[in-house]
């Protein structure tokens, strides 16, 4: 067991700025392609958020910020200087769209859709699931992509590290 | 606080406190503008018992003094007939003339409306109708109106709601055998916004009365009449919504009109006998608690000759089942919660007795089924 651990390890380490740039490229895609099919029928988008009984009364607010905000966290993820500002970004959004759902599934009197595309097809505790995970992409992009700036905060860093992979 | 993860702890409580906030600002705006108040005196309904129907899809058809009748969504030719109060089950098989011609569809309902029974499509259009006992339903009258609600006010007379082909708004009528057939009455539903989703609510037949009722979805009034459709009155219930908050918009790629924000409900379910009609609230009153009013569904009582409010009262949920839908005979309340049917003894009349009107005469009351 410890010596996979170690190797994983290493594995990370060696190759963290790969593992950096494949998620990146999962944010960029998944925020492009989720903007787009929001703006594509933006009239249905606009009504689908209204129709949310969280956003009842900013929803018109709510449907132009949303799509902009992905766009350009999309933009920032490319430019090597604002990516681990961009990676924050991906994190809270993504925060906040869970806590959304989490907040559809358990507290709201009815469950109301608002995903374009392929997303339009799952449900809402799939979508909940999806949505962790790329919580976890963020955190661990973060993490990865820090600078190292010094060793107290690096092996804290590493030991979530160990924490994050211990559980996987 | 320079490390990533305390960055990432701030940024996770940013997040959340974000969708909570939004959440919380919204969840006021939709709730906090009652200025009315509510009187619950205590008892007026009492349970008698409840039973398992198994299936959720289960409506009213209709009730006789003791009996409730139950048609099935997804099998219209299936009856329940369930007996009161000792709510034994009888299964009925309805049967119908000319089956292979003939489609149901998820707005065919079954009414029952003693002596008869009816079925009723309003997309074909087509009406049947059958006598109890001998469950055999026939085409029997004059049937080539659309409707979006058909209720059967007489042996061979129906109260609809049907879309105006001028205006293409909602419309009551009546339908009968003789000619014309089908008489049309605008201008008792008034239009507030698009004259649809604005006038959308519930239309009863009090038999008792020989009254239509028409109940808003969306605004505080309800709207009496005679058979013939002639308005006798308009009354408001106890909340102050007088207009319908009612956003439409149409989605050009989707062809269809829908609401732009959840409307806000005014009331939900309602039923009528006799003097009096029970209106199924979805607003809260000032006077009442967020938390009771959150978990049960509250029923505000109107006495229809003397054109007052009550009482209201909680239904509370069955097995963890809320309120779905509910009719009352002269002597109960009979409730579905989801697939439980369950009875409520009424004793209504009891807060209007004697020097002390709001007193109850506990000796009365039997709290189990005789």
């Amino acid at each position: 067991m410890k010596p996979v651990l170690i190797s994983i390890k290493r594995f990370t380490h060696q190759n963290r700025h790969i593992i950096v740039e494949i998620i990146c490229l999962l944010y960029i895609i998944l925020f492009v392609y989720a903007a787009f099919t929001k703006l594509i029928d933006y009239e249905k988008f606009q009504i689908q958020v209204g129709q949310s009984p969280i956003f009842t009364s900013i929803g018109g607010l709510i449907a132009w910020i949303i799509p902009t905000i992905e766009l350009l966290i999309a933009f920032m993820l490319i430019i090597p200087r604002l990516r681990l500002l961009a990676l924050y970004a991906c994190f809270s959004l993504m925060a906040m769209f869970t806590a959304y759902i989490y907040i559809i599934l358990n507290f709201s009197p009815f469950v109301p859709c608002s995903c374009g595309g392929i997303l339009e097809k799952m449900g809402w505790t799939e979508h909940l699931v999806f949505n962790i995970a790329f919580v976890f992409l963020a955190i661990i992009g973060v993490l990865l992509h820090s600078p190292e700036r010094n060793e107290q905060s690096s092996v804290a860093r590493k030991s979530f590290k160990q924490f994050l992979f211990n559980t996987k | 606080m320079g490390s990533p993860i305390t960055k990432l702890t701030i940024c996770l409580i940013f997040s959340i406190l974000t969708v909570l906030g939004l959440y919380a600002v919204s969840d006021k705006l939709t709730h906090e503008h009652n200025s009315f108040h509510r009187s619950f005196p205590p008892h007026p309904i009492i349970r008698a018992g409840g039973i398992d129907l198994k299936y959720n899809s289960y409506y009213i058809a209709g009730t006789d003094s003791n009996r409730v009748y139950l048609s099935n969504l997804t099998a219209p030719l299936h009856l329940l007939s369930v007996n009161l109060p000792d709510l034994d089950t009888t299964h009925i098989r309805l049967s119908i003339e000319d089956p292979e011609n003939t489609k149901f569809r998820r707005n065919t309902k079954v009414e029952v409306l003693p002596p008869y029974f009816y079925i009723t499509d309003g997309v074909t259009p087509r009406l049947l109708r059958g006598k109890i006992g001998e469950w055999h339903a026939r085409r029997f009258m004059y049937d080539s109106a659309f409707f979006s609600v058909a209720i059967p006010i007489g042996p061979k007379s129906f109260a609809l709601r049907s879309t105006s082909s001028k205006t293409r708004e909602h419309v009551l009528g009546k339908e009968t055998n003789k000619s014309p057939h089908v008489k049309l009455v605008p201008g008792l539903l008034e239009k507030q916004v698009d004259g649809i989703f604005c006038t959308d609510g519930m239309l009863h037949y009090n038999r008792e009365l020989s009254q239509l009722i028409y109940l808003y979805h969306y605004r505080n009034q309800y709207i009496v009449t005679d058979t013939s459709l002639n308005l006798l009155y308009r009354r408001n219930t106890i909340d102050t919504n007088s207009r319908a908050k009612i956003k439409t918009a149409t989605i050009t790629s989707e062809n269809s009109k829908t609401m732009a924000t959840p409307p806000l409900m005014v009331n939900k379910r309602s039923a009528t006998y006799g003097d009096r009609l029970l209106v199924h609230s979805d607003l809260m009153a000032k006077n009442e608690s967020k938390k009771a009013f959150s978990k049960a569904s509250v029923i505000d009582v109107y006495h229809l000759k003397r054109g007052k409010y009550e009482m209201s009262f909680y239904i509370y949920p069955y097995n963890e089942l809320k309120l779905t839908n509910f009719e009352i005979t002269n002597k109960n309340l009979i409730a579905l919660h989801g697939q439980y049917l369950v009875v409520y003894n009424t004793h209504f009349d009891m807060f209007n007795r004697g020097l002390f009107p709001g007193k109850v005469d506990y000796t009365n009351i039997k709290t189990t089924p005789p």
